[in-house]
């Protein structure tokens, strides 16, 4: 089984900045990270793998020094990584972000099973899973707390929803998004990091996708601009409510309208 | 009281008479200075009166040289801003009141900014302490292994004594000859517990970090080739080649299993992942230097490690300041997971305080020591734990009474485990102090005991500061 594993460098603090001119968040200056959550789906992703043969493939978009998520990734396991990356690609929104996925996937091969953490922790939409699995046209879940069962047909997962915990069989291909609870990540091992400096990191392009339209990627392909991104305002007061639900929701809803 | 910086105790100070030893005292003021002017104003009042006075960093302590025992208890939380920073000629120089808790200090010195990030190298595993807190005790950190001794990073003091003088000490200015022994000055003060002055302003010996570090975790099925790979870090230590081993932590199965017990307790180890119940041991290493030099390094101690049984594959291996922090959190675990079960049989019995041996034994195999302790634990029955620093053999033996009779089976224990310390060639009091806890355990005529009389003698006849430590 081949499965292909999302994974993004994120700030490792936010400073609320953005570029006013493009909306995109500046990055420069601050340390980078593996998103957390998408930690996750790799360890879910190398649980699979225990269980069943599987060559674990990450893919990485984002500038040249992004090449560290994929060597987090080596360390922990992974077999392959692709690092997603041209200047045509940056500023990229949801769906901008999904079809660079999408296409970059293709060149890779067929995967019949996607994992993606649920959000990231900078742009913290939770969406680019779903888009990407509308470009690929396959069945996908998000909420997946547990991946019960994978057989070469099917998969299936735990979705834990706000009042319920629902369990769902999906046929392969599909994508999933994970939880991070339910798939505490490993630690790198130090076998595999010494390895992981010398393996392989495949670069790709737009010069590499069957689509080379610059129109489709990065911030000419977004449907979507941020306006502005800002902390939010910080207040000295810290009323207390207290009574049956709709009427604390009445009383929530008066406090917040002002 | 005329000063109104003195506030009278009652039940709102009730959290400031206890520290992490589990000793509770009493005081019947307290005060929270913020500058030196008021530290010297507190004390003109408390001396007119006759009233003592106990000194507080962040209540961190284990051996309750914080506690007070009647008197006035002067909290130094407050006075904890950064006064100065210093670059002349490659020495790095850090000017702080002594209240910083060691997290603060982390970022401030982030905040430095500049071509060259700084590291303070004793860095206790206690992040809560303060920097007073850790010159009054000498605390070490991890880096004990490859940076030494932490009075060495206090390059000078102000020091306020008994008769509200406030003396500017700096290291290489003064000596004092005590039993026949050359001790400079500032050494004097640093480890002192607070009994010979209260510090108003330290100034700390800052290093250049290095360009990359990693932490590695080896996980041992048993207790012995956990010993036998530490054996091989003192016997065989590897040459410094553009990377070099800074620090060596052992913990052992008893350690380990305390900390997933109540792992739940402790938020900040929610990204570690639980331990194998199979291992009986570890051993933390930090190695910093060159990326390459630290790769020849880890390859170096990965054989070394399989040919004592442990699987490479399982071992942990992270780099990056976030990743490192996840280890050398868990490592600062043990110890606060042992306060907390500490805690839980104190809330049951109150006589029941922290018991934990603070010895070191430079020059032996970290086996030979650790067999030591096995016979010396063979007829005790309460629970115990071990985990410390490997170089130096600078480990702490905890033990777990759950009633008064194994308190006082444990605290005879620690008076006699003491005494044979000494004759198989140990330092029996490190870094965590004397206090009040330990002061009945130490044989009369430990040398460093006898130093403090002499030293008390000097700065303090009148028993002014911190009565009841050590003696």
């Amino acid at each position: 089984m081949k499965i292909a594993v999302c994974m993004k460098q994120v700030p490792a603090e936010s400073r609320g900045l953005m570029n006013e001119e493009t909306g995109v968040i500046v990055r420069a200056g601050l340390k980078p990270e593996v998103n957390s959550y998408d930690l996750s789906a790799l360890e879910a992703a190398l649980r699979i793998r225990e269980n069943v043969p599987a060559e674990i493939h990450v893919f990485t978009m984002g500038p040249p020094k992004a090449e560290d998520v994929i060597r987090t990734a080596f360390s922990m396991g992974a077999d392959a990584g692709f690092l997603i990356s041209d200047p045509a690609f940056s500023g990229a929104d949801v769906l901008a972000t999904s079809y660079t996925l999408y296409r970059a996937m293709e060149t890779a091969g067929e995967y019949e099973l996607v994992l993606c953490g649920r959000q990231t922790t900078d742009g913290d939409t939770a969406q680019v899973s779903g888009a990407l699995a509308q470009w690929m046209n396959v069945p996908h879940a998000n909420w997946v707390s547990d991946i019960e069962n994978v057989t070469e047909a099917s998969v299936t997962v735990a979705q834990k929803t706000e009042r319920e915990r629902v369990r769902m069989l999906l046929p392969l291909p599909c994508l999933l998004s994970v939880e991070r609870e339910g798939f505490l990540p490993r630690l790198p091992s130090l076998r595999l990091k010494m390895t992981a400096g010398k393996k392989t990191v495949v670069s790709i392009g737009i010069k590499d996708l069957s689509d080379r339209d610059p129109a489709h990627y990065g911030l000419n392909g977004s449907a979507t601009r941020v306006r502005k991104i800002y902390p939010p305002p910080r207040t000295q007061r810290n009323p207390l409510f207290s009574g049956t639900a709709d009427a604390c929701a009445e009383m929530i809803l008066h406090e917040v309208r002002g | 009281m005329n000063n109104r910086r003195i506030f009278s105790m009652d039940e709102t100070y009730a959290e400031y008479v206890r520290d992490e030893s589990q000793f509770t005292g009493e005081a019947k003021s307290i005060s929270f200075p913020r500058s030196e002017e008021e530290i010297r104003s507190i004390l003109r009042e408390l001396r007119e009166q006759g009233i003592p006075v106990t000194a507080q960093g962040g209540k961190t302590g284990i051996v309750g040289s914080g506690v007070p025992r009647g008197g006035h208890l002067m909290s130094m939380t407050d006075f904890s801003q950064v006064l100065d920073f210093s670059e002349t000629d490659g020495k790095y120089l850090l000017t702080v009141e002594p209240g910083l808790r060691l997290t603060e200090l982390k970022q401030a010195l982030a905040r430095l900014g500049g071509p060259v990030r700084l590291f303070w190298p004793p860095e206790p595993t206690e992040t809560s302490a303060t920097v007073g807190g850790v010159a009054a005790t000498a605390a070490c950190g991890i880096g004990v292994y490859a940076y030494g001794d932490t009075k060495q990073y206090f390059e000078a003091a102000r020091v306020i004594l008994a008769d509200g003088t406030v003396r500017e000490i700096r290291r290489g200015e003064h000596f004092l000859t005590i039993d026949g022994q050359r001790l400079d000055e500032l050494d004097a003060f640093l480890g002192s517990e607070g009994m010979l002055g209260i510090f108003s302003a330290l100034t700390l010996r800052l290093l250049p970090c290095t360009a990359e570090q990693w932490g590695i975790a080896f996980f041992f099925k048993t207790e012995s080739e956990a010993w036998a790979f530490a054996d091989g870090l003192q016997g065989n230590p590897l040459p410094p080649v553009a990377a070099k081993v800074t620090a060596a932590e052992y913990i052992d199965g008893e350690s380990i299993r305390l900390l997933e017990e109540r792992k739940e307790l402790l938020s900040k180890l929610n990204n570690v992942p639980p331990i194998d119940p199979d291992f009986d041991a570890m051993v933390y290493l930090e190695i910093a230097g060159e990326e390459s030099g630290i790769e020849s390094m880890a390859e170096i101690l990965m054989e070394r490690a399989l040919q004592c049984g442990s699987d490479p594959d399982r071992a942990w291996a992270v780099s990056g300041e976030k990743e490192l922090e996840a280890l050398r959190t868990f490592r600062h675990a043990v110890p606060e997971t042992v306060n907390l079960a500490v805690e839980e049989n104190h809330r049951n019995h109150p006589e029941i305080t922290k018991l934990s041996t603070d010895i070191s034994f430079p020059g032996k195999m970290f086996s030979q020591v650790m067999d030591w302790y096995a016979e010396c634990l063979r007829d005790l029955n309460p629970a115990h734990c071990i985990f410390g620093h490997i170089g130096e053999n600078h480990v702490h033996c905890n033990l777990f009474p759950e009633n008064l009779s194994e308190q006082e089976q444990c605290e005879a224990w620690m008076r006699w485990v003491l005494r044979e310390a000494r004759g198989f060639g140990g330092c029996i009091a490190r870094e965590n102090g004397i206090g009040k806890v330990k002061r009945s355990w130490m044989p009369k005529d430990d040398a460093e005991l006898m130093r403090m009389h002499a030293l008390k003698k000097i700065y303090d006849p009148e028993g002014f500061w911190n009565p009841g430590n050590m003696f």
